[in-house]
């Protein structure tokens, strides 16, 4: 092991929590001793993620108040190093945390308000997508709608969340002291989106989030209508379907509809 | 790239850190910012506003890209993934240059999210060395490495910092990013003359000089750009431009971030120390 591999693998295991070997590698003198010099990286390891976290997770730390937020925040680092380049993705996983962790889970609203929190900022910087508008679905042939295809943008995110994460939200933007958190009588389906580079939410109606919700997993534009016989009588479907489909357009939700071979 | 040549692009004068706090204000072409370094790292992301922020900036201020986490020193090998997002970044935006730091951030695939010290050996020139000119070839330009501030030393090391940044420097045929705040950070930290420091540099490897401040805590100075650049380090500065001459220089500011006029008037100070110098030298 050359000299070089063996202080990277010592000082990383340090910063990670393991023993202190490195701190035989490391000069100290009056200013600082060995410990206290790598102690510097150590707690700004921790420091760093927990601060990178805290600005994404808004609604989680408003909910949860700063200590107890910062608390779940720390448990995730400390369980979970990172393997990323980039520190923008280092909280992907911790509504999946929060959901399984001991400590946590007996208050699955925290998970939700951590999911509800990464959609929003996944939405923020997804890709640019060009949306299609009702002139590129008026050339699909009628009969063929049923095959059809939709797709929706990345910065489309659907959220379904059984406790009133999304009241929280609304209160943190609008200045609100926070309400209690409280399961929701049904589970609720929201919707996360980007227009003009700013992020937008609002809650679905149970069909529209049904519909949706099949579009996001692939399936043609019939399997949407069966969909909506849920709610629907017959013979209303298709009208709601139309109707749905020219609010989706206009509200740039679609961005491609395609026609199998 | 020939080595026997004077490596250094023409300078960009007097620019700041682009910082979401000041992308309006810095819209509006404040008088004073020559060129703004954009953190690279902040615009891997698919799309949206940083993205565009980015765009809109480049078409009104020459720009370059400034990395945290290209691990050049580590012992695991060059991300090919993040050299791509890397080159993909730079064809989109132009940069006059891009630069990272002497330092790894992770080995074994993990990142510490640090600019973590190396130990001075040859065996690190060497390792180091070999990956600058492996990522040169990829991005297809010079990179400037920045000397870091630390807070530890190794005893496995065999030569001062500034001789092991500037056998690097010629070994690779990079340039520098002369961190002047964490000269004197790492100055006071371990004890040695931070003009030794600047006097080990090679001249004509210096591209950019970085302004900040620092912090205290025990007996140690913590380099955490959140403060306003400190008096040694303006004294600092104006030996580095007696040294260097005429070389880019911008603020950095990551913390405490105050409204954009106070940065202005602290590029104000670095002209106004600038100026006379190489008046006298020309």
């Amino acid at each position: 092991m050359t000299t070089l591999t063996r202080l990277q693998d010592d000082f990383q295991r340090r910063i990670l929590g393991g023993d202190a070997a490195i701190l035989g590698a490391v000069v100290g003198n009056t200013t600082a001793d060995a410990a206290e010099r790598v102690g510097v990286y150590v707690h700004a390891y921790s420091a760093r993620l927990v601060e990178a976290l805290e600005n994404e997770f808004l609604t989680l730390r408003f909910a949860a108040g700063d200590e107890t937020g910062a608390e779940m925040l720390r448990d995730y680092v400390a369980a979970t190093p990172s393997t990323l380049r980039n520190v923008r993705w280092y909280g992907k996983d911790l509504a999946q945390f929060l959901r399984v962790a001991p400590r946590w889970r007996k208050t699955p609203a925290f998970a939700e308000l951590a999911e509800l929190d990464w959609a929003i900022s996944v939405s923020f910087d997804a890709a640019d997508e060009t949306c299609i508008t009702e002139a590129d679905i008026a050339v699909v042939p009628f009969e063929r709608w049923g095959e059809m295809i939709l797709r929706l943008p990345q910065h489309v995110r659907l959220v379904t969340s059984a406790w009133n994460v999304w009241t929280v939200r609304q209160a943190r933007d609008r200045g609100q002291a926070c309400p209690e958190l409280q399961r929701l009588e049904y589970p609720q389906t929201w919707i996360v989106s980007r227009r003009d580079f700013e992020v937008h939410y609002r809650q679905l109606e149970a069909d529209e989030a049904v519909a949706l919700e099949t579009i996001a997993s692939g399936a043609p534009f019939a399997d949407v209508c069966a969909a909506l016989c849920g709610w629907h009588a017959q013979e209303e479907v298709a009208l709601r379907a139309a109707g749905l489909l020219k609010a989706w357009l206009g509200n740039g939700w679609i961005s491609g509809a395609v026609l199998p071979d | 790239m020939n080595g026997n040549s004077d490596p250094r692009l023409p300078a960009l004068g007097f620019g700041l850190g682009l910082r979401a706090d000041h992308y309006e204000a810095l819209l509006d072409k404040p008088h004073g910012v020559d060129w703004l370094e954009a953190i690279s790292e902040n615009y891997f992301v698919p799309g949206g506003r940083p993205r565009d922020w980015l765009r809109r900036m480049r078409e009104q201020y020459p720009i370059v890209l400034h990395g945290v986490s290209l691990s050049i020193g580590s012992q695991d090998p060059l991300d090919a993934d993040y050299l791509r997002q890397l080159k993909q970044l730079a064809d989109e935006t132009e940069p006059a240059w891009i630069s990272d730091h002497l330092c790894w951030t992770g080995a074994h695939g993990r990142n510490l999210h640090d600019l973590l010290p190396l130990p001075y050996t040859q065996e690190s020139v060497a390792h180091v060395s070999a990956r600058v000119r492996e990522v040169q070839d990829v991005l297809g330009r010079r990179l400037l490495l920045e000397n870091v501030s630390s807070y530890v030393e190794f005893k496995a090391s065999t030569m001062p910092e500034w001789e092991f940044l500037a056998a690097i420097a010629e070994q690779a045929d990079c340039l520098i990013l002369l961190d002047v705040n964490n000269i004197h950070v790492s100055a006071r930290n371990h004890g040695f003359d931070p003009r030794a420091y600047l006097a080990g540099i090679p001249v004509r490897r210096v591209q950019q000089f970085h302004l900040a401040g620092h912090t205290f805590q025990n007996n140690l100075i913590i380099d955490t750009h959140d403060q306003p650049v400190s008096d040694p380090v303006w004294d600092l500065y104006a030996d580095a431009v007696r040294r260097f001459g005429a070389v880019s220089t911008m603020i950095e500011r990551d913390d405490n971030i105050p409204p954009l006029a106070q940065l202005l008037a602290e590029l104000d100070h670095a002209r106004a120390i600038t100026e006379p110098i190489l008046r006298a030298a020309a």
